[in-house]
């Protein structure tokens, strides 16, 4: 252990320590496997099982890991290895993570190197480095309000969807904070708690609108009597077919332009009100738009309303998954339970704040970003007294080094 | 609800197999003369399955159909031929595909509730030029529909409202074709007991007609020596990404070692096809490699991952035509080896 991390974990441990509300548990915690990433040489301890509440805390404050995890999993025997643990069924669980979204703000705050050639550069890395087309890039990523606003999104999409497509019921939902860049939401239901790895593929790629093909949904062409008309579906039908149609009204600008509207078609269009013009059979209404067109800017609008989930996460039926209550190793802040009520006012950078009183750390570089309503940095090689938050924010990051 | 004539229409059903019981029928009479036509078309059942896959519908008489389909299910159950039942199973729940189809959504309805356990709703709804008669829950669906390949099957290409999938009257029938596959392959797997005396020539000639249509049973061997030619083109694409000194993630890595490790290459080989990697350490590879091949931590020796995992971890690569037949990497490299050896070819059908 560095320095850093052996102050991180000093205040992890502190924290632990005090804290004697106990963790959210989830349902049959007793049922679960968990895991505790260790700060010591990046150690896993897994294959954990805790009868009691009491012992899963008391194990933490023994151990005080960088990370801990629970199962989605509910096991006979979790403690035993993975093929004889005897699985009985797995929550149904999504992660939107601001990783996987495209944010125009990442060239701001993110940057990346190649491992392999040593380049560097600015936002999402690529999947292979530009220049020696090696795979293996480093990230640094950053915390920012606008990419978690956009990872917020994508989770509302993704609770209409379950909602009013899946028919699960919001009182089996729950969302949470990851403490990091994005959100997580389990879903706890008897009947999709037994379906296979397979199974789960379809449900991420419904989520995602994966696979999705508008001539499917009956977006067809038909001819009778030497006229052709073309007839697809209309706002307010259910699942895809609705939502499809709803969201051309959306990427009727930029995107449209893309597949090849001009701009008078546009204006036709957009000059009308939305659930008017899409409420009835419209799609032989604009001249000139054909069906290649309408097919092209549909699976614009699927994209558009879809959510960017991590479909790795949902298939896996034996994942280790955050557990909510317990401190992000990558920040240093709290992964909580959101109240879905009020999602919209949750302010993941002011809530989940884990630390008080104030630590003087030496900053080697740091981007500006916004913590407990104050804006800090951007810093350069400073020695700064700043809110332990913010301090342990920034070692966690390893962008600042301890003093003394 | 359900006549005597739908039973024999739909042998496997729960309620056929309440008549069957209440008959009262004991082994000892099954060689009696006035069972000859039941024994007739429980191996004629059998033979059409055999020979063309699909169970014809020419009935004789009503409880001649209901009873001859348990005791095809005897004799193939006796046969204890794995091909000849999956096929058994296939033939009849087309010959179901075939008639249900045409039936009532009442009677659809009916038997995919009450013999299936199904939670389904009856629609009436016409979307676009459609007409769906039932909505069908989700994981019944999904249970159903997973084994069917067609773009229309995907959920993304489904109508779907509050966990319930709308599907049209032929769609329902094609589901339930394949709860009835499986139904029927379950009830067929029981263990081979001893022959009874009564049925003994009729298993004979039941085993005589699974050798004339589908071969005698070859075991087909992988190749002694690893075969590169026949490699998957994800696995031939991970060997040479390695040895382009490109990285190769986690998943990948996985892939390869256990698809060489299953294929029968010694974990020498194994470790130096890792050597070219930019991070090689020997005592890493050889460690994981030895984990992989279950001589060490849980000891559980890996197969390879399948090619749905695989698409998801970026790991697929360029898939072949042979890659629509197979679920597998390892598969494929079974199916090419044999084509390349040109050994172990079924037999065809004399």
């Amino acid at each position: 252990m560095n320095p850093a991390e052996q102050l991180i974990r000093q205040k992890f441990q502190q924290y632990y320590l005090a804290h004697n509300k106990g963790f959210y548990l989830p349902p049959s915690p007793e049922e679960r496997e968990y895991g505790f990433l260790l700060f010591k040489e990046k150690f896993m301890v897994r294959h954990r099982a805790f009868r009691d509440p009491s012992l899963l805390l008391a194990a933490i404050r023994d151990l005080v890991p960088a990370h801990i995890y629970f199962s989605t999993a509910y096991y006979q025997q979790p403690t035993a290895p993975m093929d004889e643990k005897g699985w009985k069924r797995a929550d149904l669980v999504f992660d939107i993570d601001a990783d996987h979204l495209d944010t125009s703000c990442k060239p701001e705050h993110d940057t990346w190197k190649c491992k392999s050639c040593g380049i560097m550069g600015k936002g999402g890395a690529p999947k292979v480095c530009p220049k020696c087309k090696n795979d293996r890039l480093e990230e640094q990523t950053w915390l920012c309000t606008q990419c978690l606003q956009h990872a917020k999104e994508e989770t509302s999409k993704l609770l209409e969807i379950l909602y009013s497509d899946f028919g699960v019921d919001p009182s089996d939902t729950h969302v949470f904070f990851s403490g990091h860049r994005g959100y997580h939401v389990h879903v706890y239901s008897n009947d999709l708690g037994l379906v296979g790895e397979e199974e789960r593929r379809e449900i991420a790629n419904y989520v995602l609108g994966q696979g999705l093909e508008p001539e499917l949904h009956e977006l067809e062409e038909l001819k009778s009597g030497g006229t052709t008309v073309i007839e697809g579906p209309q706002i307010g039908q259910p699942g895809w077919r609705g939502r499809m149609v709803a969201g051309i009204y959306d990427v009727l600008g930029e995107e449209g332009e893309q597949v090849g509207l001009s701009a008078a078609q546009t204006r036709t269009l957009m000059a009308q009100d939305r659930d008017k013009l899409f409420g009835r059979p419209f799609w032989s209404s604009v001249k000139g738009i054909g069906l290649t067109t309408w097919k092209a800017l549909s699976s614009k609008a699927v994209e558009k309303r879809s959510a960017k989930i991590d479909s790795v996460v949902t298939t896996d039926v034996h994942r280790l998954i955050r557990l909510p209550g317990t401190l992000n190793g990558h920040t240093g802040l709290m992964a909580m339970k959101v109240q879905k009520e009020r999602f919209d006012e949750f302010d993941p950078f002011n809530e989940s704040l884990a630390f008080c009183g104030n630590m003087k750390v030496r900053v080697k570089d740091s981007p500006q970003f916004e913590l407990g309503h104050r804006q800090f940095g951007p810093y350069q090689n400073e020695e700064i007294e700043l809110p332990s938050y913010a301090a342990m924010l920034l070692l966690c990051k390893r962008r600042a080094e301890p003093l003394g | 609800m359900l006549t005597r004539a739908d039973l024999a229409k739909y042998p496997f059903l729960a309620e056929a197999s309440d008549y069957v019981r209440e008959l009262g029928f004991s082994i000892d009479e099954i060689a009696a003369p006035e069972f000859g036509p039941v024994l007739d078309r429980a191996e004629k059942r059998l033979e059409e399955a055999l020979s063309k896959g699909q169970v014809s519908n020419d009935s004789i008489s009503e409880s001649t159909e209901i009873l001859s389909f348990p005791v095809s299910n005897l004799i193939l159950g006796l046969i204890g031929e794995e091909r000849a039942r999956r096929r058994f199973a296939l033939a009849e729940a087309k010959r179901a595909y075939e008639l249900l189809r045409q039936e009532t959504p009442e009677k659809i309805e009916h038997i995919a509730s009450k013999t299936f356990g199904w939670k389904l709703k009856r629609l009436d709804v016409r979307l676009v030029r459609r007409f769906y008669d039932f909505a069908v829950n989700l994981t019944d669906y999904l249970h159903n529909s997973i084994h069917l390949r067609e773009p229309r099957w995907s959920l993304s290409n489904r109508v779907m409202d509050q966990g319930f999938v709308y599907v049209t009257r032929e769609e329902a029938a094609r589901l339930i074709e394949e709860e009835v596959r499986a139904r029927i392959l379950e009830r067929s797997s029981r263990p081979p007991g001893e022959i009874p005396r009564q049925l003994g020539s009729r298993v004979e000639r039941a085993r005589g007609l699974v050798i004339k249509w589908l071969g005698v049973p070859t075991h087909y061997e992988l190749p002694s020596v690893p075969m590169p030619e026949a490699m998957p083109p994800c696995v031939r694409h991970l060997i040479d990404s390695l040895n382009e000194g490109k990285n190769v993630q986690h998943m990948g890595r996985f892939t390869l070692a256990s698809f060489l490790l299953n294929i029968g290459t010694g974990e020498e080989e194994i470790v130096k096809a890792f050597k070219p990697a930019t991070d090689f350490s020997e005592r890493m590879t050889r460690y994981q490699v030895e984990h992989i091949g279950g001589r060490r931590g849980g000891r559980t020796k890996y197969t390879c991952p399948m090619c749905t995992t695989l698409k998801t971890h970026g790991v697929c690569y360029k898939p072949d035509e042979l890659c629509d037949t197979i679920r597998n990497p390892l598969s494929y490299y079974k199916k090419k080896s044999r084509i390349l050896t040109n050994k172990g070819l079924k037999r065809e059908p004399s």
